[in-house]
Parts: structure tokens; C-alpha cells; sequence
């Protein structure tokens, strides 16, 4: 091994997450991202709940019928305050937990004129008016007066209230007890078996793969964002190198090798440190959901995704494929970026990299829904691809842990010849300043780790480099 | 114990930039490189310090191969800059030095001396960037010696410093070779080279023109140039008749004359007397490195190194 090769990995790991964290523009950039996220999660709940705020109904009951299914209006009055909020769309029968009914039911000032009434819904200031009235051959007759569309859902809670109402009525009048009434409204007995099979088929209880589902999803989209991101900062800082003396400099004073590792660790951790700020922000607003619900509207928060057993698993195996993921792509990316020498062609050169890492994405998320297909299991050894097919195949299919093992193994050797294939590049790189090369050509300079034996005079030398006549001889 | 450089070619593309250069740079002496630019003076640097390999030849410090001694033997200042510009002084000091192994407290050590005595003292939180040229020039010295090399070797260190600057440097240059480290630096600051260099070579196109110790250089190609005053006449304008007589400079002080064959100082005077001239200077003077670099490199005939018709030479033997 190369002198001092640990501690030089050190410095340079040193070296290039401080020149990425301590700019400006990394700061800001990591303080917007917070930011969005912050908002992200939190803005749908504060819409949702500012949304329902005014859904409180106020209705005012004119009973100009006198005895409505044997209540007097006190009773009429409690009874469709019950029924009109018991019938909230979704919720359980019943359902007492919010402290802000949907409707609130009152008895209007008896005497009232109707028209009076009517002025005052639209005037704004009465919510809603119902007028009961029996006509001639004794059935009841609605009015419900609203400021809200005649077809919202509020008003059809309403209508379904006010037909079981004159259903009971009606009982009523044909002789029939509240006793009797009460066994005519008993819910009938149903039964409801499924014969759908859980849909992944994998073991799991549902909740479970719902949640394997979502950190998995948000993992593949965290991966690719992430690469996408940050590979440009690798590819840059390679060039930046180049297109200055930096990397005869640093060539002499370390290994390419040593460069390389450096270069690939200490980058990511500035961008892991990023994208932990970003995730912790998310989660953090995600917490919070709750207790903003609480403050703004006193109402529950949605469901909290809950973490069970299987999925901390899931998510360490998300976090290390996540890992030697980034790796690779680094690698790969610092490779493409020893083929340029100024700093205006990286983007050309990265370029092929992105028509790899898309597919990556894409059968990714696609895999998530197709879990069991055979091309999801051959596809998940191929290292380019292994880290968002395996982490959708633990997380929602079958894996063993052979397969997991190998496809671990796989990729760790893939991330080290990468690594060694960039550094070969960004050495032989040195001999071709000025010019945008293929592959081939650079890799076949020689190595210079083994010093070069003389060549007899006589002949062409050996495997000459392309490239134009150096300039600045 | 000597770098040894011995009939080094290196070609680029088919194109060549050295052919068949040797060199020898005794340990501990101060060794200028000259040559106009295209020369393949950097070519050479770099394969001395195994940036580029040579195609032919060999390069051997103390015997054993130049690319296997310790790349901490090896100080390289380059011609252009080889600094991260967004870092700051000390801090990419302290890296470069650690990188090859030093502890950080000597290394800190050295960083403050240093950094006193070029003056620079207040730049060192500052970004590379921020600084002057002549201040990032310190720097990338700083950056070439921290890491106490044996062998230092520098590209044009000198250009575009101003004469304070300049002085500076040297001086700071003069410190490391009285430690006793072997300085190869390339210019064309012919009175820095006069100044302070034991020994020399020049290139042209490749190839080497002259090489050696510069007195013995100058003795060599001395005896050539005589100044010459005469009372009465202060063109001397017989001077240009004589065959082997060239009139380099005519000023109201003297006239100041190079020789060739088949002319001599003795002939001069002698010409001068019998014309009866009054002679009132008389001198013969060595060459400068100015004008034997120009008349060595300003001669060479156009069909050399560099054109695409002429073919290579058949290379020499290894030996």
C-alpha cells in the first residue's frame, strides 16, 4: 500500500467536505431545502384543516308542525343535532372525537316569520334556516334554506336526515311505538368477506407494506435526487484540477487512488450532510402535523405511519444500498470527469451517465408494482441497478439473504473498480490537457505506478497517447 | 550523487518535444534551465518528476530511477498555478505538507517562518485567490519546499514578479540551497542565471545546445568579444570590413565587437594600430549568457525539430 495511505484519505476527506460546507451558497442552499420541506409537509394539513374550519353548520329549526314523530321541537332539535352529525361523510356511527361538530342545531325564535328568517340566510347572518311543515294529508314538508350550494355535501347529510325523520313520522302516525320504531331502524346483519389476496403476496400484513411502500418509494426518489445532485460536484471537482496544475501538484504529494477515495467520501458526506438536513426537516414536519392540527382546529392529525418491526430492517438495508448506490455513481462520475479539461465540458461528458441512472429510477419505482416479476430479480444483480431494485424487493417482495449478500458483494466490487478505473483516468488524464477524449484512448497510457523499464533506442516508443502536441513545452 | 539524465526523448502525437536530451545536475548545486518557449523545458521537468514517462532514455537520481524515489524527495513548483484557489493560505499549506507525512506541529512551525519571511505574514487566512500574483507565487514556493525536498524544481518561477517580489524569492531560493538541497529552475532572467547558477543548459526545439558550467561556457565561447574605444573615431567604421568581425554594439563609450574565425583580439589591436588609431579601451570580456543564448538559439537551421517534412534522425544508442 502507497505511504501514509489512511491518514492521506483523511486530510483529503478533510479537505473536500470543508471546500463544499463552507460556501455561501451551500448554506443557503441547505436553509431553502429545509425550508421547502418544512412547507411541504406541513402546508397540505394547514389548507386541509383551514379548509374545514367554516364547515361548521349552523341550522335554525322553524317547526311550524307541531308533534314530528312524537318529539316536541326540544326533542326534534336534539335528535337531528345528533343524527345530522352522527352521519358525518366517513366517519363511524357515532363518531364523538372532534370537538367541533359539523352542524350545530337550534330551535329558531318561535312566532318568527319565515320571510324574516329567509332574509337573515341571506344576509349572512343566520347559517342555514329549516322549516317544517305538515301539509294537508299530514306529511311532512322541508324547507332547508342555505348559503351553501343546494347540491353540497353538507346539504345532502341533510336531506338523508330529513328522510328518515318523515320515515319515522310516518311510522309514528301508523300506530307504531318508538319501541317499534327502533327495531324497524336496527341495522340488518351483514358479513363482508374478501377473496382478493393481499396484493404482494409476500407474508406481510398490509400496514406493513404500506409502510415498506412508502419509505421505499421515498428512498428511490432521495437516491436519484441525490445523485443527480451531487455527481455534478465530483465531475467539477475533478475538472477543477485539471484545467489548473492542482493535480500535478496533488499527484505527487498522494496516490490517484488515495485522490479518488478522498474525493468520492469527502463530497458525499457534504451531500449526506444536506440531504440529512433536507430528511430531518421532512420528518420533523411530518411530526408536527399533529400537534398543528391540535392548535389550529383541535382535530386529529392523519394517521401516523407507524414503524414496525419489519420495516426498521428495511430501513438500514434502504440506507446502505442507498450508500454503496452513491458510491458507484460518484465514482463513475469522477471518472467521466478525468476525461475533460476544462470545466465548460462536463456537462457533455456526465451526460451518458444520466441515460444509465434514469432507467435506474424508473425500474425502480416500476418494480414497487411488479415486485415478483423475473426481471426485477435478474435486473437486481446488475450493479447499476441493484440499488433501487433491491431495496424495492426488500422492502415489498422476497429476498434471501444469499441473494442479498451477493448482490451487496457485487456491488462493493463494482464500486472498486470504479474507483480504480477513475483514478486510472484522472492519472493518465494529466498526458491530455485540452482535449475531450474517449475511454479507450486515455485507459491505454501506461501505468505509471510501476516505474517505466528504458525502451532500447530504435523504434517508435511503445503505446503513444493521443492527444494534441502538449502545449507549453 | 547527481540527477542524471541521459538521452531522453518524448514524443507527442508523432510530434517530438525532446530528442535526446542528457543533463547533469551535481547534488546541491543550483542548475538554470534556459530555452525560448516551446523549447521542451517543462516536457523535461515533467518527466524528471514522472508526471510524463519518456519514450526513450533514463532518469536516475543518485543511480536509482528517478520514478521509484520517494515522491517526497520531489518539489515542484509548476509554470502555471497548481493552488485551490478557494482555500486559504495556511490551511492548504498545512495540507500539502501533511499529505506527505510531516506532523502537523513542525509543519506549522515552518508555515509561520515562512510566511514571516517572505512577508506574507498577514495573507495567511486569506484565500489563495485574494492574493497578488507575486504573493500566490510565494505560495506555490511555499507549497514546492514544506515537505523538505531534496530536489526542488521550478518552471519560470520568476515571470511576472515584480523586482521586489523577484528579489524575494531568490533570496528565499539561496536559503534552500544553502540547506543543501539541488534547485532546478527554468527561465530567461539571463542575470538571475549569471547571478546564482553553477551550471546550465540550454534548449532549443528539443535538443540541447549547451550545457555545463557557465564559466566554462563562457570561457569557451569567450575570448570573442572585445570592447574597443579609440579617440578620434567613435564609429570605427573600418571594423566592418574585416572579415569574422561582428559590431554588436556602437556606443559614444566603445564599441563593443564579437569575433569569429579568423579573426583574434591580437588581430584587432593590431588593425587598430596600424591604422593609427588612439586606442583608449581595450578589452576582452566573456560573452553574456544573453548572447550566446541568442546566437546558439537564434542559429539553428529551420529544417530541425518541430517541422513536419524533416524526418526523425535515427535515435542514438542507449548508453
Amino acid at each position: 500500500m502507497a505511504p501514509h495511505t489512511l491518514p492521506n484519505i483523511s486530510l483529503i476527506v478533510q479537505r473536500e467536505y470543508r471546500a463544499r460546507v463552507h460556501k455561501r451558497t451551500f448554506l443557503l442552499g441547505t436553509l431553502a431545502l429545509v425550508v421547502l420541506a418544512l412547507a411541504g409537509t406541513i402546508a397540505p394539513t394547514i389548507i386541509q384543516q383551514l379548509g374545514q374550519g367554516d364547515a361548521q353548520t349552523q341550522v335554525a329549526v322553524l317547526n311550524q308542525a307541531g308533534a314530528v314523530a312524537g318529539q316536541e321541537t326540544a326533542g326534534l332539535v336534539a335528535y337531528l343535532d345528533q343524527s345530522l352529525n352522527a352521519t358525518r361523510p366517513g366517519g363511524a356511527a357515532g363518531a364523538a372525537s372532534s370537538t367541533r361538530p359539523a352542524f350545530v342545531v337550534t330551535a329558531a325564535a318561535s312566532g318568527a316569520a319565515v320571510t324574516t328568517l329567509e332574509q337573515q340566510v341571506k344576509a349572512h347572518t343566520l347559517a342555514s334556516l329549516l322549516v317544517i311543515r305538515r301539509g294537508a294529508d299530514g306529511e311532512l314538508t322541508f324547507q332547508y334554506t342555505t348559503k351553501r350550494d343546494a347540491d353540497s355535501a353538507s346539504a345532502a347529510q341533510v336531506r338523508q336526515t330529513l328522510n328518515a325523520l318523515a320515515a319515522a313520522d310516518r311510522l309514528q302516525r301508523a300506530g307504531l311505538s318508538t319501541a317499534q320504531q327502533q327495531q324497524a331502524f336496527r341495522p340488518a346483519q351483514v358479513t363482508i368477506t374478501s377473496t382478493s389476496s393481499n396484493t404482494f403476496n409476500n407474508g406481510k400484513s398490509d400496514a406493513e407494506n404500506i409502510a415498506s411502500y412508502a419509505i421505499t418509494t421515498a428512498m428511490v426518489v432521495l437516491m436519484y435526487t441525490m445523485i443527480i445532485m451531487y455527481g455534478g460536484w465530483i465531475a467539477g471537482g475533478v475538472v477543477e484540477e485539471k484545467s489548473s496544475r492542482i493535480m500535478e501538484i496533488m499527484i505527487n504529494a498522494a496516490t490517484p487512488m488515495q485522490l479518488m477515495a478522498g474525493k468520492i467520501l469527502g463530497v458525499g458526506a457534504a451531500a449526506l450532510t444536506q440531504m440529512g438536513a433536507l430528511v430531518s426537516a421532512g420528518i420533523l414536519g411530518f411530526l408536527l402535523q399533529g400537534p398543528i392540527n391540535q392548535a389550529l382546529v383541535g382535530g386529529d392529525g392523519p394517521p401516523p405511519i407507524n414503524i414496525t418491526g419489519s420495516a426498521v430492517p428495511l430501513l438500514l438495508f434502504a440506507l446502505l444500498f442507498f450508500l454503496l448506490g452513491f458510491a458507484l455513481y460518484s465514482a463513475l462520475y469522477a471518472g467521466l470527469g478525468s476525461l475533460v479539461s476544462r470545466p465548460e465540458e462536463v456537462g457533455q461528458a456526465v451526460g451518458p451517465l444520466q441515460l444509465v441512472l434514469l432507467p435506474a429510477y424508473l425500474l425502480g419505482i416500476a418494480a414497487l408494482s411488479a415486485i415478483n416479476e423475473p426481471w426485477v430479480q435478474a435486473l437486481s444483480f446488475v450493479p447499476v441497478f441493484t440499488p433501487t431494485l433491491m431495496i424495492a424487493r426488500i422492502g415489498v417482495g422476497h429476498v434471501s439473504a444469499p441473494e442479498i449478500l451477493l448482490a451487496i458483494g457485487l456491488l462493493l466490487v463494482s464500486i472498486g473498480g470504479a474507483v480504480f478505473l477513475a483514478a486510472r483516468l484522472y492519472r493518465n488524464g494529466v498526458l491530455h490537457y485540452g482535449q475531450r477524449l474517449g475511454v479507450w484512448s486515455v485507459l491505454r497510457g501506461r501505468n505509471p505506478s510501476r516505474p517505466t523499464p528504458p525502451l532500447p533506442g530504435g523504434g517508435p516508443g511503445g503505446s503513444l497517447p493521443q492527444g494534441p502536441a502538449a502545449k507549453g513545452l | 550523487m547527481s540527477l542524471s539524465v541521459e538521452h531522453v526523448s518524448k514524443a507527442f502525437n508523432g510530434v517530438p518535444a525532446v530528442d535526446d536530451v542528457s543533463l547533469q545536475v551535481p547534488a546541491g548545486a543550483i542548475f538554470g534551465f534556459l530555452g525560448p518557449n516551446g523549447a521542451g523545458k517543462t516536457t523535461t521537468m515533467r518527466m524528471i518528476l514522472n508526471i510524463y514517462q519518456p519514450d526513450r532514455g533514463t532518469i536516475t537520481w543518485n543511480g536509482q530511477p528517478a520514478a521509484s524515489v520517494p515522491r517526497q524527495a520531489w518539489g515542484y513548483l509548476p509554470e502555471e498555478r497548481g493552488l485551490y484557489p478557494k482555500m486559504r493560505v495556511a490551511e492548504q499549506l498545512l495540507f500539502l505538507a501533511r499529505l506527505y507525512g510531516r506532523p502537523r506541529a513542525a509543519v506549522q512551525r515552518d508555515i509561520d517562518y515562512w510566511l514571516e519571511r517572505l512577508q506574507i505574514t498577514q495573507n495567511r487566512t486569506k484565500q489563495v485567490d485574494e492574493l497578488s500574483r507575486g504573493n500566490q507565487q510565494k505560495i506555490q514556493f511555499l507549497a514546492a519546499i514544506l515537505h523538505d525536498p531534496d530536489i526542488l524544481i521550478m518552471d519560470e518561477p520568476f515571470s511576472g514578479l515584480d523586482p521586489v517580489n523577484e528579489q524575494v524569492l531568490k533570496e528565499a531560493l539561496l536559503e534552500i540551497h544553502r540547506r543543501g538541497k539541488t534547485i532546478i529552475f527554468s527561465t530567461h532572467e539571463m542575470s538571475t542565471v549569471e547571478e546564482i547558477c553553477e551550471e546550465i543548459a540550454i534548449i532549443n526545439r528539443g535538443r540541447i545546445v549547451v550545457a555545463g558550467n557557465v564559466r566554462q561556457i563562457k570561457r569557451s565561447a569567450g575570448r570573442k568579444v572585445v570592447l574597443l574605444a579609440l579617440d578620434n573615431d567613435s564609429t570605427i567604421a573600418w571594423l566592418d570590413e574585416l572579415p569574422g568581425v561582428t559590431v554588436a554594439r556602437r556606443g559614444l563609450d566603445y564599441v563593443e565587437l564579437h569575433l569569429s574565425a579568423p579573426a583574434t583580439p591580437a588581430g584587432i589591436l593590431q588593425a587598430a594600430l596600424s591604422r593609427g588609431g588612439e586606442v583608449t579601451r581595450f578589452q576582452i570580456a566573456d560573452p553574456s549568457l544573453n548572447d550566446i543564448f541568442i546566437e546558439r538559439v537564434g542559429g539553428l537551421p529551420a529544417a530541425g525539430l518541430g517541422s513536419a517534412d524533416a524526418p526523425l534522425r535515427a535515435p542514438a544508442p542507449v548508453g
